[in-house]
């Protein structure tokens, strides 16, 4: 368990994450205006009436988003409301026209309930993270505050852009149930694992260098064992795995030390200062912002069939984690194999493709993906919607397949496999057999060759022999080099091995 | 209920309303207070909180970008020229949060 080393003792930490991806979606989440905001855009061009809030302007809300909503719920093994409300949250700032923001009421269901994720905790075991809840709301504008010495630009591309954020619950009924995030690395693990689910379901892309990702982090300590937990404070809007994890570790230091020295720690809302990694009080308990929650008096419950959950749920991909699992169950790879061939749905996909159903192959193929293909993306189609230099040879799955077959089936050794492959990332066209029968690469498994090969290096070479008889067993490899050489490397290395060593006694 | 004259002016930030205090007296809000006192005081028990007389369920549009770029209609009441030709809305400068 993580704990941090105070004065008068240990002292863990309790973590609570409060996580906003950017839904994708063409449209914002109550308006026809487009949900492209990105830096590119010039200032003010995709906004409507609505976002802007002119008057009389009404919300209509974005099917798609809603349906977004309900797969990433699926996603994180959560329950989804059949019946939930939007609310209005109110505060004033002019990155935000209405005054308000659309949002699901605190007190109240939001579209998707109780869930969970699980993650590795520190000690390599698998940790349940519980989802109180997650609920759709709109994203606000940009301000550019460096434009002019007096006043903010407002920029509102990303006004009502759809936001999913995703809240994880302190079971404080079920403490030992341990469901809670308690380090900094955990903390890491979580929102990894949430952009993971994102991004394979293809809800979000969650970047937070491009701030489709962000988190508000609360941080509370207690006394090593302690029944009772502590008073937390929340730090906002943090855009880095990093800054996260040197803010918690920061922040838990200081309400230690506060603990420490007498005093009591205030629920306050922190601001990080990334060049220092430092928090410092943004706003203090009794200034918190009062948002006046209110039904939308614009929008009626929202109401979810349950024809839409079971079509949506019909259609979810295999997520990672569920991939990585069968991967190492079924295919046998080894962790870490599984852990890159699962890193996109699109390698994912490709794998499984040049695997087909030889599961044989499942091996062979992780290999040479990551240790050769990986090393040359621009021979590797992931995505066939990305355009691409016409002149470069692609390496399909049905090539590495038919590649790792021909090994199995003794039709050519590893060298020139490896051979045909440089072949293909040299702009060689044609099938690998093609290749092979092109180059006249093909494994010599003739025995009598072999053997003739065999006979002729163990006659030259008489005081290599001797030593290999006196002990010096470590020779077989120079023997089944001399072989390779004169079959121009066209023998099987392993029945040369069998043959020299049936020769040598 | 009521509320203090410091609770109300609490209240009137809050929407961003300024009023003096002469006024808020005026307004006797304590009576309206009262009123909602009273309704306080009724059993709804049971009774789902309804937040629309409107019986429609609640209309959905599918997710296709229907507005462009509108940008000189939306400025065109922007108050401020220097933002409004640099294609933005500006504002006093803000820098919290």
């Amino acid at each position: 368990m993580y704990t941090i080393k105070g004065k008068t003792g240990d002292w863990e930490l309790v973590i609570g994450l409060e996580t906003h991806i950017e839904v994708t979606s063409n449209s914002k989440l109550f308006s026809g205006a487009s949900a492209d905001y990105n830096p590119s855009v010039p200032a003010n061009t995709q906004a409507s009436f609505v976002d802007a809030a002119m008057p009389g302007m009404l919300p209509v809300l974005n099917e798609y988003c809603v349906e977004q909503a309900i797969r990433m719920g699926l996603g994180l093994n959560a329950e989804i409301s059949k019946r939930s409300k939007f609310a209005r949250k109110q505060y004033f700032y002019p990155d935000l026209p209405q005054g308000y923001q659309i949002s699901q009421p605190a007190e109240e269901p939001p579209i998707v309930g109780r869930g969970w994720v699980e993650i590795t905790d520190d000690d390599g075991n698998p940790k349940k993270i519980l989802i109180e809840r997650a609920h759709l709301e709109q994203d606000a504008g940009k301000l550019k505050h460096d434009a002019h010495p007096t006043k903010s630009m407002a920029d509102y591309n990303r006004t009502g852009v759809a936001l999913l954020e995703i809240v994880t619950f302190l079971d404080t009924k079920n403490p030992e149930n341990n469901s809670y995030i308690t380090s900094p690395d955990e903390a890491e693990k979580y929102l990894r694992q949430i952009r993971e689910i994102a991004r394979s379901l293809g809800v979000s892309n969650a970047n937070m260098e491009e701030g489709s990702m962000r988190a508000d982090v609360n941080v509370s300590v207690r006394r090593v064992g302690a029944a009772e937990f502590g008073t937390r404070t929340e730090t906002k809007n943090m855009v880095s795995f990093k800054f996260i994890k040197t803010a918690i570790e920061y922040e838990a230091r200081r309400q230690i030390e506060i603990i420490e020295n007498g005093g009591t720690v205030s629920q306050d809302t922190m601001h990080y200062n990334q060049d220092s990694g430092t928090t410092t009080v943004m706003r203090s308990k009794e200034d918190a912002l009062d948002y006046r929650y209110f039904p939308d008096p614009d929008l009626l419950p929202l109401i979810i069939e349950d024809d839409l959950i079971e079509r949506i749920r019909a259609t979810l991909p295999e997520l990672p984690s569920v991939r990585r699992a069968r991967y190492m169950s079924e295919l046998g790879l080894s962790e870490y194999d599984a852990a890159r061939l699962t890193e996109s749905v699109q390698i994912s996909n490709w794998f499984e493709s040049a695997v087909g159903d030889k599961l044989v192959r499942a091996k062979p193929i992780a290999n040479w993906m990551i240790s050769e293909l990986f090393a040359h993306p621009e021979n590797f189609v992931l995505d066939e919607s990305i355009q691409r230099d016409e002149s470069i040879r692609i390496i399909a799955p049905s090539d590495l397949a038919e590649l790792v077959d021909m090994i199995s089936e003794n039709e050519i050794n590893g060298k020139m496999a490896k051979d045909i492959f440089v072949k293909m990332l040299d702009g060689e066209t044609g099938s690998p057999k093609q290749i092979a029968d092109k180059f006249g690469l093909k494994q010599m498994s003739d025995t009598g060759a072999i053997v003739s090969a065999v006979d002729d290096v163990i006659a030259k070479n008489a005081s290599q022999v001797e030593q290999y008889k006196s002990g010096k067993v470590g020779l077989i490899g120079f023997f089944v080099g001399q072989v390779m050489k004169a079959t121009g490397g066209a023998a099987n290395p392993e029945v040369v091995n069998k043959i020299l060593k049936e020769k040598l006694g | 209920m009521s509320f203090s004259k410091q609770q109300l002016q609490k209240f009137a930030h809050l929407i961003r309303i300024e009023i003096s205090d002469e006024k808020l007296e005026k307004m006797k809000i304590d009576s309206v207070i009262e009123w909602l006192d009273k309704l306080q005081k009724i059993d709804t028990t049971g009774v789902e909180p309804m937040l629309s007389p409107v019986q429609h369920s609640l209309l959905r549009r599918t997710d296709v970008v229907t507005d462009k770029n509108i940008r000189d209609l939306l400025l065109k009441n922007a108050p401020d020229e220097t933002g409004k030709r640099a294609g933005y809305f500006a504002v006093p400068k803000v820098m919290d949060e």
